[in-house]
């Protein structure tokens, strides 16, 4: 190789390096990130004690990660090159059978000191809303699809227990009945999951709905919800943490059947389904726009339902619409008041405790039940 | 001599003494020596290592010496900017999305 050529490479490489240091500080920072669904992190202050003890260059280097030009160009080229080379996960996500994206949990990121608190902490939470009849307190278990669809996983998969961790919660529930749904979400002949999301899909949110209404001895029937695709093109959460170019679109679907009726989140106007959520990259707040402390909402039927839940609630919660009278919803995440004296002053007549175990597992807010 | 250096970076990256002795002592056996998020690693990491290891040798300047035999210099120069360019693009994409901070320097 002659000295032209190495001067060709030379002058490709400080131009790569110093177009995007440039192009680093021209181009104005992103607060929002559409595609992971998150805030991104801003120039850090710079303050004497925070260099010192290296907050300052751990935020300096989220910073420059987050803003960095091309980001997700250069994070799926990336996930390109350890695809090529075999990997089956890549950034916590498994690259699995049948074109699935499936959210990694390992053994290590298992707290089982907070599994067993929180299981005391539902546990006194139903003891102490002693107006409830203890059979109409039910805390439903929603498996991962690293466990539904663990046929689907790379051999060896360092998964979590996920069964013993279900075996415990149910156990552990004397002041109320436990609903574990994975057997449903096994059966369902349709997607329970989506291919690019780590949420179920309304298929996998009915499933549970049904199991839950048996628990009531309701038999409803699936048919009368009218489902329709309403999106074709979405692409989640778990899309997000690998860009692949050649990932699948997932289906939306919501059940039409269902009126869309207007709730209140959070104090103000919002409706089951909102459907400007469709327009965005996370389709799946078209279920209530997101997730909110305290949502309330109107039904069509009898008694007042309080449900404690994680996100996957969302796109469970419009069955239910017909079933009660009253539905409230809290996400203890937001919520900053105390649930007992919520229930007491609403009369609650039912309780629904709903979290997918991945979110349980690592949950610090189930504490705030005991307020 | 790699042992070495294998052990000597053990030493540089951990951040106090009961960290290193642990990592130290499981690299040598304590705790099992095959489990299966040992499998699954090696599983994971197995193409990789082969992909490093051929790279060490000159296999691969032998084999791109014969793609470009007989081509003239422009195209030979073409050729090998843009596989460096795609080279260092995968290299910033890397670095750039993974939520390990590889530069240890960093923490000093």
């Amino acid at each position: 190789m002659g000295k032209k050529e190495n001067l060709v490479t030379v002058i490709l490489f400080l131009a790569v390096i110093f177009g995007l240091g440039i192009a680093f500080f021209c181009v104005k920072d992103r607060a929002f990130s559409e595609n992971e669904n998150r805030y991104l992190a801003q120039t850090p202050k710079l303050a004497a004690r925070d260099l010192a003890s290296g907050v300052y260059m751990e935020e300096m280097d989220g910073y420059v990660s987050d803003q960095f030009v091309l980001r997700d160009f250069f994070m799926g080229t990336a996930s390109e090159y350890r695809k090529l080379l075999g990997m089956r996960d890549i950034e916590g996500v498994y690259l699995a059978d049948g074109g699935y994206l499936i959210q990694k949990t390992e053994s290590r990121d298992v707290d089982t000191e907070l599994v067993k608190q929180n299981i005391s902490y539902i546990n006194k939470f139903f003891e102490s809303c002693d107006s409830v009849k203890k059979e109409r307190k039910v805390f439903m278990i929603v498996p991962t699809a690293a466990l539904v669809l663990e046929d689907k996983l790379p051999a060896y998969a360092p998964e979590f227990d996920q069964e013993g961790i279900i075996s415990e919660i149910s156990a552990g529930i004397s002041e109320g009945s436990t609903l574990d749904v994975t057997g449903e979400l096994k059966a369902a002949d349709k997607q329970s999951f989506y291919k690019t999301d780590h949420h179920w899909t309304t298929w996998g949110a009915v499933e549970a709905y049904l199991a839950y209404s048996r628990l009531y001895e309701r038999n409803p029937a699936a048919e009368e919800f009218g489902f329709e695709t309403v999106s074709t093109d979405f692409r989640g959460s778990l899309y997000s943490k690998v860009l692949l170019p050649d990932t699948a679109y997932d289906e939306i679907v919501l059940a039409k059947g269902i009126e869309n009726i207007p709730a209140i989140c959070d104090g103000e106007g919002c409706s089951l389904y909102d459907y400007g959520s469709l327009a965005k990259k996370d389709k799946y707040n078209v279920f209530l726009g997101g997730n909110y402390g305290r949502v309330d909402i109107e039904g069509g039927g009898k008694g007042t339902l309080l449900i404690i839940k994680d996100s996957f609630a969302n796109s469970f919660v419009p069955f239910l619409t017909k079933d009660y009278e009253k539905i409230i919803m809290l996400d203890m995440r937001y919520y900053m008041g105390s649930a007992k004296t919520l229930a007491e002053a609403e009369g609650v007549t039912d309780i629904l405790v709903l979290y997918n175990t991945a979110n349980f597992i690592s949950d610090k807010n189930i504490i705030k039940l005991g307020l | 001599m790699m042992l070495t250096v294998i052990v000597g970076w053990v030493i540089f990256a951990a951040e106090d003494f009961g960290r290193m002795g642990a990592y130290l002592s499981g690299m040598f056996g304590a705790g099992g020596l095959f489990g299966t998020e040992a499998l699954y690693a090696l599983r994971k990491f197995c193409p990789l290592l082969v992909f490093f290891a051929v790279g060490c040798t000159d296999l691969p300047s032998g084999l791109a010496g014969k793609f470009v035999k007989g081509a003239k210099p422009p195209v030979r120069a073409v050729v090998s900017n843009i596989f460096l360019l795609a080279v260092f693009l995968v290299c910033i994409g890397l670095i750039v999305g993974d939520s390990y901070n590889p530069f240890l320097y960093f923490r000093f």
